[in-house]
Order: C-alpha cells, then sequence, then structure tokens
C-alpha cells in the first residue's frame, strides 16, 4: 500500500494506483474535474496511465457556485 | 443595441451573473436563463464527495451559448492566482478569467499590487483577463496597459448592497479607458445596475443581489430590465443638469388680469 494526501486528507491506495482509479474512488467524473498531483496539472489523457507514488500529494478540483 | 465586446467574444446580455450563494442548482440555474446572461463567474472547489451536486458543470452546460469565467476566489497573492488561473482554463476551456485576489476576509478589498502583478501575467499568456479591482483610475490604466481585457472595478464591498458607492471614480476610470468597465461588487438593487449603466459602464456583475433576492429570478430578470434601461439611456443622451429651474410649459401670462 502506499500514502498519498488526497484534498488535504490522507488516503491508503495500493501501489499502482492511477490518477484515473483515484478519480472514480471518490466518485467523480472526470471530465468534469481538474487534477494536480504534486502541483501538476494533470490533462485527461494522462490519467489513466499515470500511476501514484508514495507521499504524492493530489488535488481533485471542481467548480462551484462562486461570484 | 450593440453588443459587449470584450477580446474575440460578443454578447448581447450586458449582465453577468455569479453563480455564488444560491440555495439550490435549480435556482440558480432558472435565474440565469431570466438574466439572459451569456457570461457567469464560477469558483474552483476541491471536489466534495459528499455533494457531487456542487459540481456546477452539467447544470451549466445545460444552457445554451453559455461561456464560463472562472475567478480565482482563494488567492492571497498573484502566485496563487496565476495557478487557480491555468487549472481554471485546464476545466473550462474558457480563456476569460476574473482574477481577484483579496487576503483581508474582513474586507475583502482587491490587493492592487498582487492583482496587477497576476494580471500581467496571465494576459501574456492569452487569457481574457477580468480583474476585480478598487476603484482607482490609475490601476485601472496601467492594467489596460498590460492587455486585459476589461477592468471590473467594486461599486463597494463584495457580498455588502451597499451600492455605487465609488460612483464618482467610476466616472473617471471609464473617461480614461479604451476597454470594458464593468461594475462588479456591492450592488444591491436594480437601480444601481440601471445607474451604472447610465454613467456608462458596458456591463454591470451580480451575485449577491441575485442570489439572495426573496425571489432570485424575478430579481434575474428586473436586474436584466434595468441594464438594458441604463444602456439605452446612456445611448439616447441624458439631459445636462442645472442648477436652475427651467421651465417645461410655456410661461405665457394670460391668465393674469390686463390693465
Amino acid at each position: 500500500m502506499i500514502t498519498i494526501t488526497l484534498n488535504g486528507d490522507k488516503h491508503e491506495c495500493r501501489e499502482g494506483s492511477t490518477v484515473e482509479d483515484i478519480i472514480a474512488m471518490i466518485g467523480a467524473n472526470s471530465s468534469k474535474v481538474a487534477v494536480i498531483v504534486n502541483e501538476n496539472i494533470v490533462p485527461p489523457e494522462k490519467r489513466r496511465n499515470l500511476e501514484l507514488q508514495d507521499n504524492d500529494q493530489v488535488e481533485i478540483l471542481a467548480f462551484a457556485g462562486g461570484g | 443595441m450593440n453588443d459587449l465586446k470584450i477580446g474575440t467574444y460578443t454578447f448581447s446580455s450586458r449582465l453577468i451573473l455569479g453563480t455564488g450563494k444560491f440555495g439550490n442548482t435549480r435556482t440558480m440555474i432558472d435565474a440565469i436563463r431570466a438574466s439572459g446572461s451569456q457570461l457567469v463567474t464560477v469558483a474552483l472547489r476541491r471536489f466534495n464527495p459528499d455533494q457531487p451536486e456542487d459540481d456546477l458543470f452539467s447544470a451549466l452546460a445545460s444552457i445554451d451559448g453559455l461561456t464560463l469565467m472562472p475567478n480565482t476566489s482563494g488567492a492571497s497573492n498573484a502566485k496563487e492566482a496565476v495557478k487557480a488561473a491555468h487549472i481554471s482554463r485546464e476545466l473550462s476551456g474558457s480563456p476569460f478569467i476574473k482574477v481577484e485576489i483579496h487576503p483581508n476576509p474582513q474586507h475583502l478589498m482587491p490587493d492592487p499590487i498582487e492583482t496587477f502583478e497576476a494580471c500581467r501575467i496571465l494576459a501574456s499568456e492569452d487569457f481574457l483577463v477580468m480583474p476585480y479591482i478598487p476603484a482607482d483610475p490609475v490601476l485601472a490604466k496601467r492594467l489596460e496597459d498590460v492587455g486585459c481585457a476589461s477592468v471590473m472595478p467594486l461599486g463597494s464591498a463584495i457580498g455588502s448592497g451597499q451600492g455605487l458607492a465609488t460612483i464618482d471614480m467610476i466616472r473617471l476610470i471609464i473617461r480614461e479607458s479604451n476597454i470594458p468597465v464593468i461594475v462588479d461588487a456591492g450592488l444591491r438593487s436594480p437601480s444601481e445596475a440601471c445607474a451604472a449603466m447610465e454613467v456608462g459602464c458596458e456591463a454591470v456583475l451580480v451575485n449577491s443581489a441575485v442570489a439572495v433576492a426573496e425571489n432570485p429570478v424575478a430579481m434575474a430578470s428586473a436586474f436584466a430590465e434595468a441594464v438594458n434601461a441604463g444602456r439605452r439611456a446612456k445611448a439616447a443622451g441624458i439631459m445636462p443638469r442645472s442648477g436652475a429651474a427651467v421651465a417645461t410649459s410655456p410661461l405665457t401670462s394670460f391668465l393674469r388680469k390686463t390693465s
């Protein structure tokens, strides 16, 4: 298992988990979220193959109401 | 009436609507439709698995011809705002970015120095940069010079409903600007939106005044009419003020006794 920080909270996930796996895990639709791993934007076409590493910092962001 | 032009985009509506503070997504969508707005702001937030309905993407996509203008809310300096802009463009595909950097939650006044720096960088990266700024004509001109697509001076503090407290400064900004001036923040009622248009603003941005109204959908419609009325009044040529009364009826003396 590896430990990642997802949206500020620690999460354990299996080794070899991809960004796409994490998006599915939290129930998000990949086409409607932005993903940042260790400060780098991960575009949709790279999410299926990018494997997360121990201690990665992952942010999954979406649009919400705002003025 | 001619269209609002920002960059290569044209909008027949001159009312920009914020999407915050609505009681629910259904009301927000109905209010956008009632307002006729074609440009709406959204904010970037961490995805919340407990409230997936927070994601506005699908709801907003149901409105034809709507362009998103993500904001950089939450940024307290230029670096954070630039980062938020990059993420937002990745997600929205829209070149619009509302730069708002307000480090002090007590008054939410925009930081002019960090705002200028963020705008300078983002304009060089081909964003359509729409900065929320203090009503400062010098700053507005400097932002125009670095390539902002518009400037959006505040009427009064965000969400305060204190109206067009800065109207004299907004007049100065309009007089000097070659880019659209859009009043953003503080408006409370449609008459204030109308007044902003009458002094020459190209558009107004409203959020709280619609979202927290008793009937947001009806209020959105009222704002749209007020914005149109103000625009038409400005185009029609508003009469000059006079320090003295000027009679509208002939002051002939036929009622007076003749000697």
